[in-house]
């Protein structure tokens, strides 16, 4: 296995407190990563100091080998690219125009064919010339998850397959495109792009994830796959739950394990 | 929750769809050339339209008249008409370029004091250099006057940055209210200066004050060229970063755009071609309001063609004005900041109404 991001040591401190504390870290191509933890566990900052928004105070982090704060934004933006849990767009743009950015400021029919299959792929091609900020949330969210795959493609296209990182990704989709944002993550990956995800839903991350990172004041307490972190033990200790895993709810309480229909 | 709250009109509202930009260019020239036509045609001393033709060697030039036609147009129209092209398109650019930066349609240098600081530097320039030269009026030389404009605009935009951004994030209420502040503290040093001025620089200041576009010379149109092309050079080199900036600062940084570079470029940007217009017309508000929002309205919110948009219109708009403000009350002249504003103001108070409905500002 490749890896993309070596990190090691990894501190980040605002002030006294310490928001990710000693955490060593190592991405390879093509994985799937699903990071979860209680709130205030670090997830969020840990992935801004990975994606390289914020320097961390103490620590290494090699992004191919290279250090990652030698970077530009440019170079960087070929590398990986963020889908932020909320985006708030300024002013008046139409949802492909939004797609667009994603592509920075390349043209061409590379480009076009990007932005095409991503409105496709996040199903909201019929949107495409409306004012981003009169949809719902999930369309918007859907929106800058198609602007992320633009940004993803083109980077592919110059780098290879990079590096995506999402924070809370489904937050504000229903169902149907929650399930569908991942099964489209699943397939970058297939591609080689190694994903971090930021979850809450420990039945979704268990579904998308070969891989759990768990994470408690700012520590890594469990990091390995699916059926070695989501235990009840480490749930309650991570999570001070008791009895999580695999145990029906009392009778009428009714129980959702949602599952991709077949469209075929 | 910070989705705007949509209407029913509008999320059943159909696509959107854009005028081509080379439509876009014709039309904003076209308006432009017929703003400057009737500035050069209009006034105390009429040149009717066909005489405007005689004098510019396009028709028949009638011997009896073309004599004073050429002096009028050449030595009192047209260098008003290029000041007030440069200015108008300085202060729509650099309003388009704030409201880029600040991420909020408000945005207007004058508004938020950078203007005033600019005229404050320029102020205290006047008042100091007479001081200490003791010579006659024509000792000021009239190029470090955009200079010194340039730099008190310039350190009220970085000002007003620090105050209303932290972490990335930028308070609308403290961006409106610290610029507010700051415009306050210009007016009241500038009132000091002129509290302490005698009777000739007293003249000068009042002009910075009111804002005005008389007394326009071909020297002084020369005195803010290089600002004014230098903007025009500059505009491209953001709007792409602006583009992205709209997403928020981290968002902006993940698609690749070099944000501290891009927002210190802006500042310098806004701060030269602020202080290049205030150092020639004095305090003209609202123009950088008025053209990028009706702008944004009919071409879209992209920079790439918004701020090239904005010069042309701006210029149009500006030229317009002034010859509203040289005949409304002629022979007196109206100061064009009370011109801009009866158009602006309430332009503003709609805008800040509507954005209220949609964010809750």
């Amino acid at each position: 296995m490749t890896a993309v991001i070596e990190a090691s040591g990894l501190t980040v401190r605002a002030g006294a407190a310490t928001l990710v504390d000693n955490v060593t870290l190592t991405i390879g191509r093509g994985e799937t990563i699903a990071l979860v933890g209680p709130n205030g566990a670090g997830k969020s900052t840990l992935l801004r100091a990975l994606s390289g928004e914020i320097r961390p105070t103490a620590g290494n982090i090699l992004l191919r080998k290279k250090a990652l704060a030698s970077y530009g934004p440019r170079d960087l933006a070929l590398e990986r690219a963020v889908l932020a849990q909320s985006v708030e767009v300024a002013f008046p743009f139409t949802v492909a125009e939004v797609v667009r950015m994603g592509a920075g400021d390349r043209r061409g029919t590379f480009v076009d064919g990007a932005i095409e299959c991503a409105l496709r792929q996040v199903d909201i091609a019929n949107l495409r010339g409306r004012i981003i900020t009169t949809l719902s949330g999930g369309e918007q969210q859907r929106a800058h998850f198609a602007r992320i795959l633009v940004q993803l493609a083109c980077g592919e296209s110059e780098r290879g397959p990079g590096l995506l990182f999402l924070d809370e990704p489904t937050s504000s989709l229903d169902l149907r495109h929650q399930i569908d944002l991942l099964a489209t993550v699943k397939k970058c990956a297939a591609r080689g792009v190694a994903v971090v995800a930021v979850l809450h839903d420990l039945n979704l991350a268990s579904m998308f994830a070969q891989r759990i990172v768990m994470l408690r004041s700012g520590r890594v307490a469990a990091d390995g796959p699916v059926a070695q972190t989501i235990t009840d033990e480490l749930l309650k200790r991570v999570f001070d739950v008791t009895d999580a895993v695999s145990r029906t709810p009392p009778a009428g309480v009714p129980f959702v394990l949602p599952h991709a229909i077949s469209t075929a | 929750m910070t989705m705007p709250a949509a209407t029913v009109a509008q999320r059943s509202g159909g696509a959107v769809r854009r005028p081509h930009p080379l439509a876009v260019f014709l039309s904003l020239a076209a308006i432009f050339v017929i703003a400057a036509m009737l500035a050069a045609s209009i006034g105390s001393a009429g040149i009717p339209l066909h005489r405007l033709a005689a004098v510019l060697g396009l028709a028949q030039s009638d011997p009896a008249t073309i004599g004073r036609d050429q002096l009028i147009l050449w030595s009192i129209r047209l260098p008003r008409i290029a000041l007030a092209a440069m200015v108008g398109g300085l202060l729509a650019a650099s309003g388009a370029v704030m409201q880029g930066l600040f991420r909020n349609p408000l945005a207007d240098p004058a508004l938020v004091g950078v203007s005033g600081g600019g005229a404050l530097a320029a102020a205290v320039t006047i008042v100091v250099s007479d001081r200490f030269m003791e010579s006659n009026i024509f000792a000021i030389p009239f190029e470090i006057l955009p200079v010194a404009a340039l730099l008190g605009a310039l350190l009220a935009t970085a000002t007003l940055y620090r105050l209303a951004t932290r972490e990335g994030r930028t308070s609308i209420a403290i961006f409106l209210l610290g610029g507010l502040a700051i415009a306050a503290l210009a007016n009241a040093a500038i009132g000091l200066l002129v509290f302490l001025a005698d009777d000739r620089q007293l003249r000068d200041i009042t002009f910075w004050m009111l804002g005005s576009l008389s007394g326009a010379t071909w020297s002084k149109a020369a005195a803010i060229l290089p600002f004014f092309l230098a903007t025009i050079v500059a505009l491209p080199l953001v709007a792409r970063g602006l583009d992205l900036l709209v997403l928020g600062e981290a968002e902006a940084f993940h698609s690749g755009v070099h944000v501290e570079r891009l927002k210190k470029f802006s500042i310098l940007l806004i701060a030269a071609a602020v202080g290049a217009a205030v150092s020639v017309s004095g305090v003209i508000g609202f123009v950088g309001i008025v053209v990028p929002h009706l702008l944004r309205i009919v071409i879209g919110p992209s920079h790439r063609m918004l701020l090239p948009a904005s010069v042309v219109l701006g210029a149009a708009l500006m030229v317009g004005a002034d010859t509203l403000s040289r005949t409304l009350a002629a022979p007196a002249e109206l100061p064009i900041g009370i011109v801009t504003a009866v158009i602006g103001a309430p332009f503003f108070l709609v805008l800040l109404l509507r954005q209220r409905m949609l964010t809750g500002l």
